[in-house]
């Protein structure tokens, strides 16, 4: 009752500012001898007021668009026909009969007319020409997601999304269509309401944002789709929207969530007793007494470390409209406790958007908020691989120890740096790391349609993303590491603050000739993006203040900075409704590069033709949806290559070392490693698409093939010594292409009126091929990522270059033994052969969900397949021998029965290289809709869910997770992997 | 009217655009607390601190650079085994693919091109340029040619370790060029002209500062280099040996009383002896690749002898060293400082395994503590840094290269003066005086079977072994055997190939201009 009071209010106050406005208007604009027709437009079902509705008096460029409370005035005839459309609704022409009029609008069964976020605008998804997948809420994955990108992760064919570690707020790396680069960055473009984020940070971002917040996602794959952001979209350009406010309705949401999280992956370790059976053969291999040494426990130490995990997050969020002013406002907090013990993450979060439209329809405001706070307790990664390494018979706690009660390795007191390797549990419990993080984010959208000539718009977009860190470190006296420096006691306050901030202008210009079955879209538009960070060094003191020598760092502050400035343009013209050819156009310029190489020119064309809209399809039953896009364009890369590599510097060298000379002391100086000729990575993208949809489009998809050739690649390559000051430097290195495609089926195969039955699938292939290499040479093996990767021309990047291990008649390899590949009496780098790729190419998801009355299930799954893992576990008796201390072993040992140290080909054997193929059952949510529970009608309901995430994996692979992280392809077993979660939430709105 | 006021709503935006158009020279950024080489070098002051740099990276104070190459030269022979690493160098068995000869390797060639790009920003008329005054250009001359010396040096280093290494010059670096290789004997003629051409424009012997090289400092290297020509060319340099090693002991050099006092902590008083040395300071200079290293790499020794912290427990010696001496300890000649833990009974003398750092006796050359005996402060949060300076040439290397050189055939010495210069060593080492007689030999017992085994005495752990077994044909032959040369606990012949380490692949790979050495 308080609502409709409310909004009967309202609706007279819009009336009186709307019925002033539009004379006005009307006045200055309009042809006086035309009716004016007055009208409210709503949904035929729910009855609710529809606004944003675009009325066009047919045949004419004359229009508006319904107000918050769905009214509209128009200036029309009688007689004549006005059409109304909008996303998700029916387009309905209807004839004006009197000055009055009620239109209700149907919601279309198909999403062919959903709005979807283009670069520098929007399209409605049956005109887009480029690559673009939009998921949205509805689509988004279920369960209790505390990072934005789980949202979709695996719902889109060919972007991968894999969490970069189980820490909680670590947030997932994203790779586009098998990554254009080798060593540049692969992340995509994220652009947040508008707002582009420094790549920098990239996907750093979504583990800032509330989920809750989040409306939808455009993914641009293709250049046709990203070359409008030029050198930023190589990768592909990430688009969200947060969730607005509407005018006409005040909307209540509250949702708590809370689970519970185990590490579910570890690896598989001697237990005490094994360990003290093995170490009896590595006493008689190596001659050293080690048996006396050990203890009598049988330590888990991967249990030690990891704990249950509690999370809960509430969300809380209002939206509605104060005086037309539709304003949405959000807060969220969350606290996630780390199965690894003592890490913590809490972020509360606050949006506020509000977006008013003045002047009947001509300025848009679109004004976004974002306050982020991120606190954290970071435990430390080490630990992880220290448990799988940690003599298993000492126990975690000794009452003699005075290291806090942990069990060390007290021989090494006096030089624990020597050591490296302390008890997993101390490093967790006695240190205290945290770092704050204080961001905000926001950005003003002007949007203004001229008064006079409404088929021209100009677009402003400003905004900022600012941050502030702070960080403190405290480990005791008695932390065994940092018992000869008296502790530690540190914090720097700020840390870091980050100033970014950026400039768009748009001219649009849109026009329709009917004459000629035309339509025009035009824009032009600048924009200037600086990035800027301030980076504050502090030194270290111990636990009773005193300033550790050697601590003072060299200066009390560094800036690092660039800045991309652009220009673009693009021309989007229709023939008939059916057929679409959009071109653009953009130049960059980016401080990176030298004046020479700083501007880049990045053009894309594409075209769709809509086959379903010609007459020999126009009624088939079968096919409602047919269209076919080609597309072709090139974008740029300059991120992941460092501000100033062009720039011949010199730095400082480290202030604790002063070296003696006579009677003083000189701290060096060194000249920096310059590739004076670096110039942007292109990227050049063929697109064909196809986009069908059956019976109405109760199953739907698309196909795409594509090709991606990159030039002038960016790489971090070794270079010969003697020709600069480093081993190593990012220089523009060959030549790579990317072949793929991409199928997408959607299908409601059972839609009845009690139960739906909704499946998604997606497939992605592709195949990459090193095509040149600037500096190749007669060996012809290539270039170098690490150790066993290797990039050779007409192979896969980053292919694995290992020996052939020789095994013995049972099937075991024979130790430090390979085969002799080019039989020349000696095994040297000549003997290795290229392997398999350790970029996967099959990546398949999966989802469905089935619904019953108020009851939903949902599953979603995902499966890479050709994907390898170069794995290598201490499975040799070196380690519990040869060394400073007693380490652990996997149970690898009992197969592989390794005995001896400084085994040269050993560690590039192909014996370690798993195909790490595998599925994994990301979710499985319940979801009961207990709709209105409080009684008024329809504009409540109550959502109770319990979901499981990282469900189970299906893999031959014996390292843990295959999608942790790793580097070079290589893996040791010390990730720290997603864990299991089990989740419940309570979800109410009203 | 409609026209004014579109012009207005067009005009504000391309206002606000053009205003922005001016900001393009935003993209001329600049890193904030970098300089550009005309801002490093625009004072005296300034090259010097680039000068040192290179001294810095010489002396490995900042990385693994002469601890790498101290090893490959120890490791490799019957002076050290290593506990802690793989043992490829103890078994002479190591493949192409070898770490710590590939950052050798590396780091030299970095140190030879921060040589030559000191080389490139010293050219005199550049120098005029920026502004220096005469007296401060003739000081950038001195500073250029010591860093050709350091080059030289580390040139001489790669030959040899590599005999072949990758060639960079100022030259190479100034067009941009990937070097080429050269051959061991082209090198050799390089690092002797570089030398001899510096050799007038070096500070006089003895006359800089502590730290830097002198003329004194290039006689050395010309000593060694002749030495050891025969490896390096097929040809004989005794002759150029015995000259350049006499230049050196004619310059007022002369031996310190006590060998014990050679590597301690308050050896920077050793000017008599020391030529030239890296210097380390264990509050201003921290690091892991100084003598540190060999302080604390010792087996077993504990930290009130060492003067830091416990024993790394890394070096141990084989069976081979302590029979050099007439007896285990120091009561004969005081350089036996070995350290046998005998009160435990549970260090042994022979090594049963390589990874038993309790197998093989360690030594106490090198202790971080002053010559009286007293103490020295840590001042640092690691208990385990180093004020022991490292003497890369000392007086009693260059008689024993004048001695050598004598009873290789070399002309211009003589053989009682190479006893003479002998026995010097003789009666510090048995009597803490030069000038004593006892432990002193006979011309007879003079002769180079002595000399290879005096010079193990005396410059035990000195980064020496390997090049010497090279000259005397004994580092891969069976003509001398020690505990697990080639694997096998009595010692066994290796491969020829062994004599060089291999061009690290990495190099191989990114070079196109070089070759592997034989047999890799």
């Amino acid at each position: 009752m308080i609502y409709s009071e409310r909004k009967n209010k309202n609706f007279l106050k819009d009336r009186i500012v709307l019925f002033v406005i539009a004379n006005v208007l009307s006045i200055i604009l309009l042809n006086a001898q035309s009716t004016r027709v007055q009208g409210i437009v709503t949904d035929n079902k729910t009855s609710e007021p529809l606004p944003g509705i675009s009325i066009v008096l047919k045949g004419t460029t004359q229009g508006t668009i319904s107000g918050f409370d769905g009214t509209f005035v128009i200036d029309s005839e009688i007689g004549s026909l006005l059409v109304f459309s909008y996303l998700g609704y029916k387009t309905k022409e209807i004839k004006v009969t009197s000055s009055t009029l009620k239109v209700t609008m149907n919601k279309s069964a198909e999403s062919l007319d959903e709005i979807v976020l283009i670069g520098y605008g929007s399209t409605k998804k049956k005109d887009l020409t480029g690559s673009v997948t939009r998921v949205t809420e509805k689509d988004f994955q279920q369960g209790f997601v505390t990072n934005a990108e789980q949202l979709i992760a695996n719902k889109i064919p060919g972007v991968q999304i894999t969490p970069i570690s189980g820490r909680p707020g670590a947030g997932s790396s994203f790779l586009i269509r098998g990554g254009a680069s080798l060593g540049a960055s692969n992340n995509p473009l994220f652009v947040i309401d508008g707002n582009p984020i420094g790549l920098a940070d990239g996907p750093g971002i979504l583990s800032a944002l509330n989920p809750e917040d989040i409306a939808s996602f455009s993914v641009l794959k293709d250049a046709a789709a990203a070359a409008i952001y030029g050198s930023r979209g190589s990768n592909g350009v990430i688009l969200i929207t947060t969730k607005k406010g509407r005018s006409d309705e005040l909307k209540v949401f509250l949702s708590t969530k809370t689970s519970i999280s185990q590490n579910f992956l570890t690896q598989s370790v001697l237990t005490g007793d094994q360990f003290r059976n093995v170490a009896q053969s590595a006493e008689s291999v190596s001659g050293t007494s080690i048996l006396n040494n050990l203890g009598a426990e049988n330590t888990d130490w991967q249990d030690e470390i990891f704990q249950n995990a509690f999370t809960t997050e509430t969300s809380f969020g209002i939206s509605g409209g104060i005086k037309n002013l539709p304003y949405r406002l959000s807060l969220g907090y969350l606290d996630q406790d780390g199965t690894l013990k003592t890490g913590n993450f809490k972020r509360t979060t606050a949006t506020l958007n509000v977006n008013p439209t003045l002047f009947e329809g001509h300025l848009k405001i679109n004004l976004n908020l974002k306050g982020i706070l991120q606190d954290q307790r970071i435990a430390n990664n080490d630990a992880i691989y220290t448990a799988t390494s940690f003599d298993p018979t000492q126990p975690v706690l000794d009452e003699n120890s005075p290291f806090g009660g942990y069990w060390q390795y007290t021989d090494f007191a006096d030089n624990p740096a020597v050591l490296r390797h302390y008890n997993p549990v101390g490093m967790l419990e006695q240190v205290q790391d945290r770092k704050k993080n204080l961001r905000s984010i926001g950005n003003l959208q002007l949007d203004y349609k001229f008064h006079f000539l409404p088929d021209l718009s100009v677009n402003l977009n400003t905004g900022y993303d600012i941050a502030e860190s702070s960080w403190t470190y405290f480990a005791p006296a008695d932390y065994f590491p940092a018992n000869i420096s008296n502790g530690g006691n540190s914090s720097g306050d700020p840390g870091s603050k980050t100033e970014n901030v950026f400039l768009e202008a748009t001219l649009n210009y849109t026009h329709e000739i009917k004459s000629i079955k035309s339509k025009v879209d035009a824009l032009a538009g600048y924009s200037y993006n600086d990035f800027k960070t301030t980076n504050y060094f502090y030194p270290s003191f111990d636990v009773d203040g005193n300033l550790q020598a050697g601590s003072e760092p060299n200066f009390d502050f560094d800036i690092p900075q660039n800045t991309l400035i652009s220009y673009f343009g693009r021309l989007i013209y229709t023939f008939d409704e059916k057929y679409i050819l959009t071109g653009s156009i953009r130049t960059d310029g980016s401080s990176r590069f030298s004046e020479n190489n700083r501007w880049g020119v990045f053009p894309s064309v594409s075209g769709a033709w809509k086959i379903s809209e010609e007459p020999f399809l126009e009624n088939s039953e079968t096919i409602s949806n047919l269209k076919l896009r080609l597309g072709y364009g090139v974008t740029g890369q300059q991120e992941g290559i460092g501000n100033y590599g062009y720039i011949p510097i010199y730095n400082l060298g480290e202030a604790y070392i002063q070296y003696p000379i006579g009677n003083g002391f000189v701290q060096g100086v060194y000249p920096t490693a310059t590739d004076r000729n670096r110039k942007w990575e292109q990227s050049t993208t063929f697109n064909i698409g196809l986009d069908w949809g059956l019976f109405d489009n109760r199953i739907s998809g698309s196909f795409e093939v594509y090709l991606k050739e990159t030039e002038d690649l960016l790489n971090n390559v070794s270079i010969p010594s003697g020709t600069d000051f480093a081993n190593n430097i990012t220089k523009n290195i060959g030549s790579l292409e990317n072949r793929g495609f991409e199928i997408k089926i959607d299908a409601a195969p059972i839609q009845s009126k009690n139960f739906t039955w909704n499946l998604g699938l997606n497939y992605g292939y592709n195949e990459n091929e090193v095509t040149s290499l600037s500096e190749d040479n007669d060996s012809s093996v290539g270039l170098f990522s690490g150790r066993i990767l290797v990039n050779t021309v007409g192979f896969q990047r980053n292919t694995f270059y290992l020996y052939k291990q020789v095994y013995d008649a049972n099937g075991n390899p024979i130790e430090d033994q390979m085969a002799d590949f080019n039989q020349d009496g000696t095994i040297n780098e000549e003997d290795r052969y290229r392997s398999e790729s350790a970029v996967p190419r099959h990546n398949i998801g999966f989802n469905t969900s089935f619904n019953y009355k108020k009851l939903t299930l949902n599953m979603a799954f995902h499966s890479n397949l050709g994907h390898y893992i170069f794995f290598k576990p201490n499975d040799n008796l070196a380690s519990i021998y040869d060394g400073i201390f007693r380490g652990n072993v996997n149970t690898d040992y009992f197969d592989t029965q390794f005995t001896q140290s400084g085994n040269a080909n050993q560690e590039f054997s192909d014996h370690y290289l798993q195909n790490a193929s595998f599925l994994k059952m990301d979710n499985f949510s319940l979801n009961y809709n207990l709709g209105n529970i409080i009684n008024s009608k329809n504009h409540s309901d109550l959502n109770l869910s319990a979901s499981v995430q990282n469900v189970f994996i299906l893999t031959a692979f014996d390292g843990g997770d295959p999608e942790s992280p790793y580097n070079y392809g290589s893996n040791f077993g010390g990730n720290y992997t997603a864990p299991r979660t089990f989740s419940l939430g309570v979800n109410f709105n009203f | 009217m409609k026209a004014i006021s579109y012009l207005k709503t067009c005009l504000i935006p391309l206002i606000i655009i053009m205003g922005y158009i001016s900001c393009e020279d935003d993209l001329d950024r600049f890193p904030t607390n970098e300089l550009t080489n005309e801002k490093q070098f625009s004072t005296v002051d300034g090259y010097k601190q680039a000068m040192v740099s290179a001294y810095i990276q010489f002396a490995g104070a900042n990385n693994f650079f002469y601890r790498d190459f101290f090893e490959l030269q120890e490791v490799t022979t019957d002076e050290i085994v290593n506990t802690w690493n793989d043992h490829q160098e103890t078994t002479l068995s190591w493949s192409s693919e070898h770490d710590q000869s590939t950052d050798v390797y590396q780091s030299g060639l970095y140190l030879i091109t921060l040589c030559n790009n000191f080389i490139i920003e010293s050219e005199p008329s550049l120098v005029a340029s920026r502004g220096l005054t005469k007296v401060e250009q003739e000081e950038v001359e001195f500073f250029k040619s010591e860093v050709r010396f350091i080059r030289a040096y580390a040139y001489w280093m790669m030959m040899d370790l590599f005999g072949n290494p990758t060639f960079a010059t100022e030259e190479t670096l100034k067009n941009n060029e990937i070097p080429g290789q050269i051959l061991s004997v082209d090198l050799f003629k390089y690092i002797e002209s570089e030398l001899k051409e510096i050799e007038p424009l070096m500070i006089d012997a003895r006359a800089n500062e502590y730290g830097r090289a002198d003329k004194a400092a290039v006689w050395s290297l010309l000593a060694r280099l002749y030495l050891n020509a025969e490896t390096y060319t097929n040809s004989q340099k005794y002759t150029e040996a015995i000259a350049y090693s006499k230049k050196v002991v004619d310059a007022g050099y002369s031996l310190e009383q006590n060998h014990q006092w050679l590597m301690l902590g308050d050896n920077n008083q050793n000017t008599n002896e020391f030529i030239y040395t890296f210097n380390y300071d264990n509050e201003k200079v921290r690091t892991w690749g100084g003598t540190n290293t060999y302080s604390l790499g010792a087996a077993g020794v504990p930290a009130s002898i060492n003067g830091m912290s416990s024993s790394w427990n890394l070096y141990r010696v084989t069976p081979s060293i302590p029979a050099l001496f007439p007896t285990n300890d120091p009561s004969i000649d005081k350089r036996a400082v070995f350290w046998t833990e005998n009160d435990e009974s549970s260090r042994t003398l022979e090594i049963e395994s390589l990874s038993n750092s309790l197998n093989g006796y360690s030594i106490t050359k090198y202790r971080n503590i002053n010559r009286d005996g007293s103490p020295i402060q840590q001042e640092n949060t690691f208990n385990n840094l180093s004020d022991i300076d490292f003497p890369v040439f000392r007086l009693a290397e260059m008689y024993l290269i004048y001695a050598e050189a004598v009873l290789r055939g070399g002309s211009g010495g003589d053989l009682s003066t190479a006893l003479s210069h002998v026995n010097k060593i003789r009666g510090r080492a048995y009597d803490n005086n030069p000038n004593s007689a006892v432990g002193n030999i006979t011309s007879s017992e003079l002769d180079l079977d002595f000399i290879l085994d005096e010079r193990a005495r005396e410059l035990m752990w000195e980064g020496f072994r390997r090049t010497d077994l090279i000259r005397y044909n004994r580092f891969t032959t069976s003509d001398y055997l020690w505990a697990w040369k080639g694997g096998v606990k009595d010692g066994t012949a290796v491969d020829e190939k062994f004599r060089l380490f291999p061009i690290p692949i990495t190099d191989l790979l990114a070079n196109p201009n070089l070759k592997q050495n034989p047999r890799y």
